[in-house]
């Protein structure tokens, strides 16, 4: 159950997160689930059991970040999850393209703005579950938000 | 690549295609995730421990034939999770099980309260809680009560301690 239920939430964030590797998202992913497995006896609701998990992905992710070098953007990363659109390959090719940008645009920026902005914008989080997965203040998860939205609002002004 | 229908938000339109994409089902790779995370979870999984159920009248014999009925720590210990969760003046830290011969002879649970709660009255209505929640599950065992089940206060934090 928490592999199906929480697995394929985890693996995207971890996607976006890694930003250029697929094998380190599955990596993260598969070491953030054995991770919780084995915990849950010391989880028992603190926090939601979603943000518990998306913490633990979190902090895999941070690990392998310390001790990566950093490595070229998959420019891939996003347009290879889209489906192909059936009844017009047009918006299709532009959605590819956008998505490309705005992981292009997320890898730019720092690490906890991305990861806050990806929880919110994405995952739909409070500042109260982000601050829990990231393990920092509500006040700081403004910050890092008010800051990440505004650089990748002036990365995709260029699709205007 | 100009996009005349981007002129408005583009990054509006970036995040509306990656929460449609989110909302389409698991990403591509998932399944291959998956498989390795359940080979690896056989291989790291320790076994369940058996507890002994008391029927109605609390025997261990569940009829003339000496029938018995076990039920595993994780069922039990899910189920007290759930059982502690409903409440916003306190959240389970810690949650073990003292098991000695198929028999439960004990529940340490470790607890977050909330501030300008009291903890004692608290203490008294989760254990009531608790014993509930094992009499439901394991029958009725004359042997188990309330001076068996162990509540620590760890933490007290502002706010919902669920959040914390």
């Amino acid at each position: 159950m928490l592999v199906d239920r929480h697995g394929p939430g985890m693996y995207r964030y971890a996607l976006r997160l890694v930003g250029g590797s697929d094998a380190d998202a599955k990596e993260v992913t598969q070491e953030a689930l054995i991770s919780a497995w084995k915990g849950l006896d010391t989880f028992a609701g603190r926090s939601s059991l979603r943000t518990w998990l998306f913490r633990l992905v979190h902090r895999r992710a941070a690990d392998l970040h310390r001790h990566r070098r950093p490595t070229p953007i998959d420019d891939d990363l996003l347009s290879a999850m889209v489906r192909p659109s059936e009844d017009n390959p047009l918006r299709h090719v532009e959605r590819v393209e956008l998505l490309r940008a705005l992981q292009a645009a997320l890898d730019e920026l720092p690490w906890h703005q991305r990861a806050a902005w990806l929880l919110r914008e994405i995952e739909g989080m409070s500042y109260d579950e982000i601050a829990a997965a990231l393990d920092t203040t509500v006040g700081a998860v403004r910050g890092h938000l008010h800051r990440g939205r505004r650089t990748l609002a002036e990365r995709m002004e260029r699709w205007r | 690549m100009a996009l005349e229908h981007l002129d408005d938000d583009p990054l509006g339109l970036a995040v509306d295609a990656v929460r449609q994409e989110a909302a389409e089902g698991a990403p591509e790779g998932w399944s291959e995730v998956a498989a390795s995370v359940r080979g690896r979870l056989r291989s790291v999984l320790d076994p369940a421990v058996p507890i002994l159920v008391h029927d109605a009248r609390g025997r261990l014999d569940h009829d003339a034939e000496g029938s018995r009925t076990w039920v595993t720590d994780r069922v039990v210990k899910a189920a007290l999770r759930r059982a502690l969760q409903p409440s916003a003046t306190h959240a389970p830290s810690a949650l073990r099980l003292v098991v000695d011969e198929d028999r439960l002879r004990g529940v340490e649970l470790d607890l977050v309260a909330a501030y300008g709660v009291e903890l004692r009255p608290l203490a008294d209505a989760v254990r009531a809680v608790v014993l509930e929640e094992l009499r439901d599950l394991l029958g009725p065992d004359p042997a188990f009560g309330p001076a068996d089940v162990a509540i620590t206060f760890v933490d007290v934090v502002p706010g919902d301690p669920r959040l914390v």
